[in-house]
């Protein structure tokens, strides 16, 4: 890993309650540009409120976060248009709209930012869904999909603007193992053709140790670790523990 | 927590409540009173909201205006009120029971409908994924309702009023053996364009409480199926209150007029 590489996420002393619950106490990470960074922890312990507050989906109570050099914390709403372009979020419950089709989801991005005509999103939206091996399927209801399905759909739709950064919220929650590695094959695959930068939030150990470059532990409203999966599994008390406890690692 | 504890906090939450309705509201009208507009929506919302409301809106005038006329007829008859039942169902029903029940019933379907709608998509993240893709949730999911609420109500209204005073002409032809040469007549010989507008004019700002209520309650729904539910019941409820105490001040307002 060249350490030349700019800097596209910055979090810096971020913290964040839910009335008198502590989600996030201070944390700070940085992401390398084109890196794969793995946030793993606990149910429970803060990592999607962490990530939300990545593309501005929630406000820090402290701290800031700076994405592609645009201050996340501090942009208002309306102003934030520009940056959720080069910015995708892979949702874990998928978020894909129930009153569209596969198609009209996956276009629903490029007739939101682009000037393309009908034929061209048609287009466009084809090879999205070759791309994450469901061609031909434009025209089913989300509540047709399987949950593999679904996530695949969901990162199709999250790849039609190009984003310089990927997201993705559990993206192996709720499926069976086999679909789990296809889907985390297919994310590896992504991030190598697109060169784009991606913060993974997941608890599951073989999804960070297919993909991270490297992971940061969080507990207690706290990164405790950061580094890579290896160092990660030689650590003692609960990162060694947790990493261990995924049976990759001895 | 003390009994002064708990209403503090029940204020609190109450005037937080109000607060967030209020926010929503500004942020809702500014965006319908610029494009861009979601024609294709638009038309949608209209027709499951304004068409599919049409028999219910119509069975409910309908048998209000028989009723009316009936009352009016037994109720009234020492004083001679046979001869003006067409007065009293074209004035209650142009001036407040067209745009009032209207409302309340429309309000009740369409409102609950909306928020259990936004809220499903609130809960399963859908709404969050919409800002997250760089769209703006109130331009694409409130204002159309919004729209078609405010173009869909009044049109409902009138189509309310015909059928509530064509109620009236059922009872007073076939139970009171009268004209409806001569019921129409006394229909349209107190009505001034001004009670119709009065009643049009009311129904705009019911439509516009409806969709904010439905709306902020569907956008704040949280914990699931339970959340949405709860979040659907206190839009019905919140409805009809707010149309009833709404039509207080608005009568008030357009007497004043």
């Amino acid at each position: 890993m060249s350490e030349t590489r700019p800097v596209v996420v910055e979090v810096h002393e971020l913290r964040k309650s839910f009335g008198a619950h502590t989600v996030l106490d201070g944390v700070s990470l940085e992401v390398l540009r084109g890196e794969t960074v793995v946030v793993l922890g606990g149910s429970g312990e803060g990592k999607s409120v962490f990530l939300k507050h990545v593309n501005g989906l929630l406000r820090p109570d402290h701290g800031s976060v700076s994405v592609l050099g645009c201050n996340v914390s501090e942009l208002p709403e309306d102003e934030m248009v520009g940056l959720r372009r080069r910015v995708s979020y892979i949702f874990q419950q998928c978020a894909l709209f129930d009153s569209l089709t596969v198609g009209e989801n996956v276009a629903f991005p490029l007739r939101e930012h682009t000037d393309l005509g009908d034929s061209d999103v048609a287009r466009h939206v084809a090879v999205l869904l070759e791309r994450v091996g469901l061609a031909g399927t434009e025209t089913l209801a989300p509540s047709e999909l399987s949950g593999g399905m679904r996530k695949r759909v969901a990162l199709a739709r999250g790849l039609a603007l190009d984003p310089e950064v990927i997201l993705y919220d559990e993206p192996t929650a709720g499926l069976d193992p086999l679909t789990g590695l296809a889907i985390t094959a297919l994310i590896g695959e992504v991030t190598r053709t697109t060169g784009a930068t991606s913060l993974v939030v997941t608890h599951d150990i073989a999804v960070a140790a297919k993909l991270a470059d490297r992971v940061a532990f969080l507990s207690s409203g706290r990164f405790t670790f950061t580094g890579t999966m290896a160092g990660a599994a030689r650590q003692g008390g609960d990162v060694g523990r947790f990493v261990r406890a995924g049976g990759v690692y001895a | 927590m003390s009994i002064f504890g708990r209403l503090y906090d029940l204020t609190w939450r109450r005037v937080r409540h109000l607060g967030g309705v209020a926010l929503l509201g500004r942020a809702v009208a500014a965006r319908l009173v610029t494009p861009p507009w979601d024609g294709r929506e638009i038309i949608r919302q209209l027709e499951a909201m304004g068409v599919r409301s049409t028999n219910l809106a119509a069975v409910i005038a309908l048998f209000t205006g028989m009723v009316l006329a009936l009352q009016t007829a037994y109720t009234l008859a020492a004083f001679g009120a046979k001869l003006y039942i067409g007065e009293v169902v074209g004035l209650s029903l142009i001036r407040e029971l067209g745009p009032v029940l209207t409302a309340l019933m429309v309000g009740g379907r369409v409102g609950s409908g909306i928020t259990a709608e936004l809220g499903s998509m609130t809960v399963s993240e859908q709404v969050e994924a919409m800002r997250s893709l760089g769209a703006d949730p109130l331009r694409k999911l409130v204002a159309p309702r919004m729209l078609a609420l405010l173009m869909g109500l009044p049109l409902l209204v009138v189509f309310a009023d015909i059928a509530g005073i064509f109620g009236g002409l059922l009872i007073s032809t076939w139970e009171l053996g009268l004209t409806p040469g001569f019921y129409f007549s006394h229909v349209l010989r107190l009505l001034q364009f001004g009670d119709f507008l009065s009643g049009i004019g009311k129904s705009v700002f019911f439509a516009f409480a409806i969709g904010l209520i439905a709306s902020y309650n569907g956008l704040s729904a949280t914990g699931g199926a339970d959340g949405v539910g709860k979040a659907t019941t206190d839009t019905v409820v919140a409805v009809a209150i707010t149309v009833l105490v709404l039509d207080f001040f608005l009568t008030k307002l357009f007497l004043a007029l």
